[in-house]
This record gives C-alpha cells, sequence and structure tokens, in this order.
C-alpha cells in the first residue's frame, strides 16, 4: 500500500518545481505522562500548528504564482487571464476552504471535552446526529427521490451532487478522496436510496429532448477546457506518454499516487460514490455488455470488474500508443478513435457495437486536428449500439495556438450539434472533479429530425 | 486524573496526526495545481514569442 501522505508522483518537468518543504513537524510522542498545566500548553502549541499550516497552503501558492509571474515579466492581466483559463481561482479557493474547515475540526477535537468523539468520525452518523443534522438529511432524502422523466445519468450525477453537499456541510470532505470506510453510516445510506432510485431509472426508455439538449450545448459552448498536459506530452513516445496518468482503474482510488490517480472510470464518468451497493448498481449496468475504452492506456478494467463479480461481455481499449500490453490489461486494439477504420478494427476483435463507450481523459484532449475530433464523434455515432451510452471526461482539448484551440473547440461543438440534430440522442452535461464532462445517451429508435435529409 | 490527562493527550495527538495527513494531501493537491498553473504561464510566454517573431 502507498503512503497517503507521500505527495503525487510528478508526470511532467514543472510538477517536480514544489513548494519549499514544510517546516518539519515534531513528531508525536506516544503519550508521555504530562501535567494538566502541560496538557494545556500542549493544545495551546497544536493550536498555534494546526492555524499556521492551515493558513500556509494557500499562503504558499500565492507566493510561487508570483514569484513565477516575476519570472517571466507576465503582467497582472495576463496572470489574470491564465488563471481564469486554468480555473485556478476556483480550484485553490476550495482547496484554502478545506483548509479552513479542517483547522476548525482539528482545534474543535483538541479542545473536546472529555469522552466526546471526533466530528469527523461521527459526522452525518444517524447515533450522533443533531437535530438540525437530523432535518438535513431528511432534506436530502426528499432530493434523492428521482423526478418524473429524469434519465440514470441525469439523476446519479444531481444526486452525487447532493450528497457530496450533505457531507461537506459535516465535515472537512472531499469526495475524490473519500473512501468507502470512511463514509459514515448515514452517507451510505443516502447512497443506497440513491442507488436504489437509479435502478428504477436505468428501466426508463430512454427520452430525447430537443429542448433540454438546446440547453446542454449552450452550457458546453464557451465552456469546453484546454488540456495543457496534452501539449506537452508527445503521444508517439509511449515512454513520455506513459507517464501520464495511463492506469486509473474503475473504482479504487489510489491515494498517495497523484491526484489524477483518486479519479477513477466510475467517479468520472458514472457517480461520485464507490460503495457495495454502486459496485453493484455497476454490475447491473454492465454485465454482459461490450465496453469500449478510448484511449484507455494501460486499463484493467476487465480485471477490476472480474474481481468485483461483473461480467461484461468484451472490453475493448482502442488506443494507438500503448505498446507492450501487460498480462491482465484489457485488450487493446492499436487503432486511434479518430481513424475511420476503427469499427472494421473492432469488428475484427468481435466488438460489432458498443453498449459503453468510456474516454476517460483522453480524446478528445489528445486530438490534434479538428478532422479528428469529428471523425472521434462518427466513430462514436457508428459504434454505440441503440441504448448505449458514451462518457466523455473532461471535455476538454488540446493546447495550442488560440487560432489552434478555438478550431478544436468549433470541431467539438460542430460534432456534438450534429449529434443532436440527428435526433435520437440525450446529451448531458455534468461536472466531476472540477471539470466539466458530458454523457450521450442514444436511443433505441432511430427518430430522425424532419429537416435532416435521409442518409 | 493522570488517566483523563492522558486520554486527552491522545486525542489531541489523534487528531493532530488526522490534520497533518489532511494538509499533506491538500498541499499535494496545490503543488499539481500550481504546476498546472505554470505551465500556462510557460506556455504563455511561448506564444507571446511566436507573436512578437510572426510580427517582425
Amino acid at each position: 500500500m502507498s503512503n497517503p501522505e507521500h505527495k503525487p508522483t510528478p508526470t511532467t518537468p514543472l510538477e517536480t518545481a514544489s513548494m519549499p518543504d514544510q517546516p518539519e513537524q515534531p513528531v508525536v510522542e506516544a503519550a508521555p505522562e504530562l501535567t494538566p498545566e502541560q496538557l494545556e500548553q500542549y493544545a495551546a502549541a497544536s493550536h498555534a500548528e494546526v492555524d499556521r499550516d492551515s493558513a500556509e497552503v494557500v499562503l504558499q501558492a500565492e507566493i510561487r504564482i508570483a514569484a513565477e509571474a516575476e519570472k517571466l515579466a507576465l503582467g497582472e492581466e495576463e496572470v489574470r487571464a491564465v488563471r481564469a483559463e486554468a480555473g485556478t481561482d476556483a480550484e485553490l479557493a476550495s482547496i484554502g476552504e478545506e483548509a479552513t474547515r479542517l483547522a476548525a475540526e482539528t482545534k474543535l477535537a483538541i479542545d473536546a471535552p472529555e469522552g466526546a468523539v471526533s466530528g469527523s468520525e461521527t459526522a452525518g452518523s444517524s447515533a450522533e446526529q443533531s437535530p438540525e443534522q437530523a432535518k438535513r438529511v431528511e432534506e436530502v432524502r426528499e432530493q434523492l427521490l428521482r423526478q418524473p422523466n429524469e434519465s440514470q445519468p441525469v439523476y446519479l450525477f444531481r444526486v452525487g451532487k447532493e450528497i457530496t453537499a450533505f457531507l461537506s456541510t459535516s465535515r472537512v470532505f472531499d469526495v475524490n478522496r473519500v473512501t468507502e470506510a470512511s463514509l459514515s453510516d448515514t452517507a451510505k445510506e443516502l447512497i443506497g436510496v440513491a442507488v436504489q432510485e437509479a435502478g428504477r431509472a436505468a428501466e426508463a426508455p430512454i427520452q430525447v429532448d430537443a429542448a433540454r439538449n438546446e440547453e446542454a450545448l449552450k452550457r458546453i459552448e464557451g465552456k469546453i477546457g484546454v488540456h495543457s498536459v496534452a501539449a506537452a506530452e508527445d503521444p508517439h513516445d509511449t515512454n513520455t506518454f506513459d507517464k501520464t496518468q495511463r492506469n486509473r482503474m474503475l473504482f479504487e482510488i489510489q491515494p498517495g499516487r497523484g491526484s489524477a490517480k483518486r479519479e477513477t472510470y466510475w467517479n468520472t464518468l458514472v457517480f461520485a460514490f464507490n460503495t457495495a451497493e454502486t459496485r453493484a448498481l455497476a454490475k447491473k449496468m454492465l454485465d454482459g455488455k461490450s465496453v469500449l475504452l478510448l484511449g484507455g492506456g494501460r486499463a484493467r478494467l476487465g480485471e477490476e470488474m472480474r474481481h468485483n463479480e461483473i461480467t461484461p461481455k468484451d472490453v475493448l481499449n482502442a488506443d494507438p500508443f500503448v505498446e507492450n500490453v501487460e498480462s491482465g490489461a484489457d485488450a487493446v486494439v492499436p487503432v486511434s478513435s479518430a481513424d475511420e477504420t476503427l469499427p472494421a478494427r473492432l469488428q475484427e476483435q468481435g466488438m460489432e457495437q458498443a453498449d459503453e463507450i468510456w474516454a476517460e481523459f483522453s480524446v478528445p484532449a489528445y486530438l490534434d486536428r479538428p478532422e479528428e475530433i469529428i471523425g472521434m464523434f462518427q466513430n462514436m455515432d457508428t459504434v454505440l449500439a441503440a441504448g448505449g451510452t458514451a462518457r466523455i471526461w473532461p471535455l476538454e482539448v488540446k493546447r495550442g495556438t488560440p487560432e489552434e484551440v478555438d478550431a478544436r473547440k468549433e470541431a467539438l461543438q460542430a460534432s456534438l450539434r450534429e449529434l443532436v440534430k440527428m435526433g435520437n440522442y440525450e446529451l448531458i452535461t455534468y461536472e466531476a472533479a472540477g471539470r466539466m464532462g458530458i454523457t450521450l445517451r442514444k436511443a433505441e429508435q432511430q427518430k430522425k429530425a424532419p429537416s435532416e435529409p435521409s442518409k | 486524573m493522570e488517566e483523563q490527562t492522558r486520554q486527552k493527550k491522545e486525542r489531541i495527538d489523534a487528531a493532530l496526526v488526522k490534520f497533518r495527513k489532511g494538509i499533506a494531501e491538500l498541499n499535494a493537491r496545490r503543488d499539481t495545481l500550481v504546476a498546472r498553473l505554470l505551465e500556462g504561464f510557460q506556455q504563455k510566454r511561448v506564444d507571446d514569442i511566436r507573436k512578437e517573431i510572426q510580427e517582425l
């Protein structure tokens, strides 16, 4: 097991240039005998440590950013623009808020009277609920009811957000770091209710709502991200490419192995939480299904599914940049998701159509040419079975010159518009780990829009 | 009294261990975020230089 206190493994040269090391912290002694006065001093010193270290989290970031901006002679406006594009302010504010909450919770635990139990261990637990907490739980429970015509992905994204918000108010909480063992009983109970409702939602037919699709297209407009790491990597060099996060897991977060390893296929594409009940939902969703990964790298999702008694029909990984496929890894079809031969190459491997297509931190963010982006979506339409679901997270294009980025974004939006115009797709936008993703569900019946010429 | 003091000390220690772990994770997140931003800075610089060269 990796040590969760370790910093993530740097994946780019700049990531190696991390913050200056924090001053060495005093080692916690094995409960030596203390007088009550000494204990009071110890508590006061602990408060001071908590205040200092929690304040330093954001402060050190700002110091480093200011120093680098000065070194590169970037003006205030330029810094502001890059920060806005990278989404730095919101993420840094969120980190700062978490540090503040963590500090407040720690100080409460330090000052707690005898016999008290740390808030974070019991937050949300029904046995320890205050009347306010119980009321909040009831409010959340009401929100877990599925709305009329709410599809399964829409429902899961909505209630994932509700439960996350609930847990965030009661303790220090980061949905991308939470493990099943650390969830309170109440949290698990709420997730269980959500899973049951989601199971019912799965039975409803896919309903294509043109107005909702239009709203989704509008949400996407101007919000397509730019993937800066993709520009620094040469996907044709497998050594370089292997240094990126190419072996994310389906369910299991990998603490201490970089932020990307906390992003899993499940928590970025389907639902924020991973519990026994959500894995049972995954089983219902995936048993007997064909799953296609686009740019899956060294994924071993089939192995992880088997481990969880999930039995898909097959799992294939279309990825042109994987050499020396490891034993136990998902079968690789060495072809780009944009390549027009993709459907034929999949058929050669026995996959006529895919029920699930997953692009998790891969395409379109790693595609160069706008034509490739268009080709990828055309392939997706060809390969996705009726009743199937394509999931793409994050919705980003590769960094380049402003003109290149604009052309890639335009190609992406045009592709989505084309799919929506076909009249048989439900387009859903959502947010996971601070980035926008989309889900495309293909209706059983092809319903051509009247204005569209038939093929 | 001694037992109470010992228990309280243990509880403070446990809270500190948890705090340090949480802060270490937040610092790691911050480092990744800042690294990503600095890459953006460098790219911006490169774009500016490229533009200047084109204008010459």
